[in-house]
């Protein structure tokens, strides 16, 4: 419709036309999608290698779900050490010292950590722990890690690998709620001799899952606010149109 | 006549049994058990010339090699575990090749073990400890002589060496300890040079016989 057209149509008209324009700009509102994320939080280690990640159910009153999407925030974290056990100062030489294999397990999919590799060094000269004492040394738990004297960090020591962003990698089948999720730690391999040594992997992270839906068609809140004016303008007219034909008769 | 040739032949047989006897003098030292790695020197006497004359030197080597792999799992779940070690020993006269040198001395083993079973022991289900302990032996006939008959001792140079690797869960405390002993022993095996006393024996016996036949040729002269 161009202006000049515009121009010639009756007020009525004119009126008319701008409120099939306000309508139909209020239903490609109504039509968008929505989405409702829920993060929550977990910290996997070797005393706890799982948990269930309680999400909430979709709420069906907000509209028709379309998609679930799921993403993690993990991060790893190993520590390792190894103990001068030749029963005399000595140096611990290792070679090939390397972290593979870790993975996050989230119901049946995986999830796998980059490998670590840690290289060759050599401790320089430790004291050496002797039995049964390296028992305890070595016991599970970082904090003992960290207390034992006779540790050497290697200057990789504490790395964390990091996964970010898998979204799209998962798709819960049947929209489940209640996700298991596990982790393997790998495996730990040196090559050394008349030494011992600890290897610890943990996982901390968030993961989070996204509903995307389709809301609920509700009329938009403007909408009420143009029906009175169509009935308004539609009063103009009328009276219009009554005062016309009164002078006309 | 005739008794004069008989006692002539039983002195020089004498002499020629007693020069030509094969005699064995042998010597033995050894490194006791300890961590490898190591390179030791182990020290023998050298062959005393005075003895006599060198004929055989016979080298003995033994070597001990203990070995032990460990590891427990500390992991809420079960993991399988791969550990190996191998020690390999070796002797050399020092400054000159190695004489003996064994087969590598190898432990390996795998397996699965359970989720942490409580107790940090390298034992029970989640945990494994493997111990060897093997001896190898050998025998070398040496022929460069020379090179024993000497008033210093003899130096040999020996070592022992361990290397392990272990692939075992991330969670988890692992370990491998090897320790070795070595032991030479030799024999020197010689012709004595009879000693002076040896020939004044004989030649005592050599003068009695003499005067003995001398003096029967006398009472028959009588």
């Amino acid at each position: 419709m161009s202006s000049q057209n515009y121009r010639q149509l009756s007020p009525a008209r004119k009126i008319l036309s701008a409120i099939i324009v306000l309508l139909a700009a209020g239903c490609s509102v109504v039509a968008k999608a929505n989405t409702f994320s829920e993060s929550l939080s977990f910290s996997l280690n070797p005393a706890d290698t799982s948990e269930v990640l309680h999400f909430d159910p979709f709420n069906l009153s907000l509209g028709t779900l379309e998609s679930v999407g799921f993403s993690f925030d993990a991060t790893r974290r190993h520590d390792w050490a190894v103990w001068n056990i030749a029963g005399e100062p000595a140096s611990v030489d290792y070679a090939d010292a390397l972290l593979s294999g870790t993975a996050l397990h989230l119901d049946a999919s995986v999830f796998d950590f980059a490998d670590q590799s840690y290289g060759s060094g050599s401790t320089g000269t430790l004291p050496s722990v002797s039995f049964p004492t390296f028992f305890s040394e070595a016991q599970a738990g970082r904090t003992q890690f960290i207390n034992g004297l006779d540790a050497v960090y290697p200057s990789a020591f504490n790395p964390a690998g990091t996964l970010t962003d898998l979204a799209g990698n998962y798709s819960p089948v049947g929209f489940p709620t209640d996700l298991n999720l596990s982790y393997d730690p790998g495996h730990f391999s040196i090559v050394a001799n008349n030494a011992l040594s600890a290897s610890l992997v943990d996982i901390t992270g968030t993961a989070t899952l996204t509903f995307t839906y389709q809301p609920v068609s509700v009329p938009d809140s403007s909408l009420g606010l143009f029906v009175p004016v169509l009935w308004v303008g539609l009063l103009v007219v009328a009276k219009r149109r009554r005062t016309e034909l009164s002078r006309a008769v | 006549m005739k008794t004069h040739r008989f006692f002539a032949l039983v002195a020089g047989l004498m002499l020629a049994g007693a020069a030509q006897a094969q005699q064995v003098v042998s010597y033995f030292a050894q490194i006791p058990q300890s961590t490898t790695n190591w390179t030791k020197m182990l020290q023998l006497p050298g062959f005393d010339s005075n003895l006599g004359t060198l004929t055989q030197v016979k080298l003995s080597y033994s070597g001990e090699v203990w070995q032990s792999l460990f590891t427990e799992n500390q992991d809420g779940n079960g993991s399988s575990y791969d550990l190996l070690t191998t020690a390999t020993l070796s002797l050399a006269k020092t400054g000159g090749p190695a004489l003996f040198t064994p087969a590598a001395i190898v432990l390996h083993r795998t397996g699965s073990v359970t989720a942490f079973d409580g107790s940090f022991d390298f034992g029970g289900t989640s945990g494994v400890t493997f111990s060897q302990d093997q001896t190898v032996s050998g025998m070398y006939l040496d022929p460069s002589l020379a090179s024993y008959i000497s008033t210093s001792p003899i130096g040999f140079t020996a070592t022992a060496r361990g290397v392990s690797s272990w692939s075992t869960s991330g969670n988890s405390a692992s370990g491998a300890l090897t320790s070795a002993a070595s032991s030479l022993g030799v024999e020197y095996t010689y012709v004595a040079i009879p000693e002076p006393s040896a020939y004044a024996a004989l030649l005592g016996a050599a003068v009695l016989g003499i005067v003995t036949i001398r003096r029967k040729q006398a009472r028959i002269v009588d």
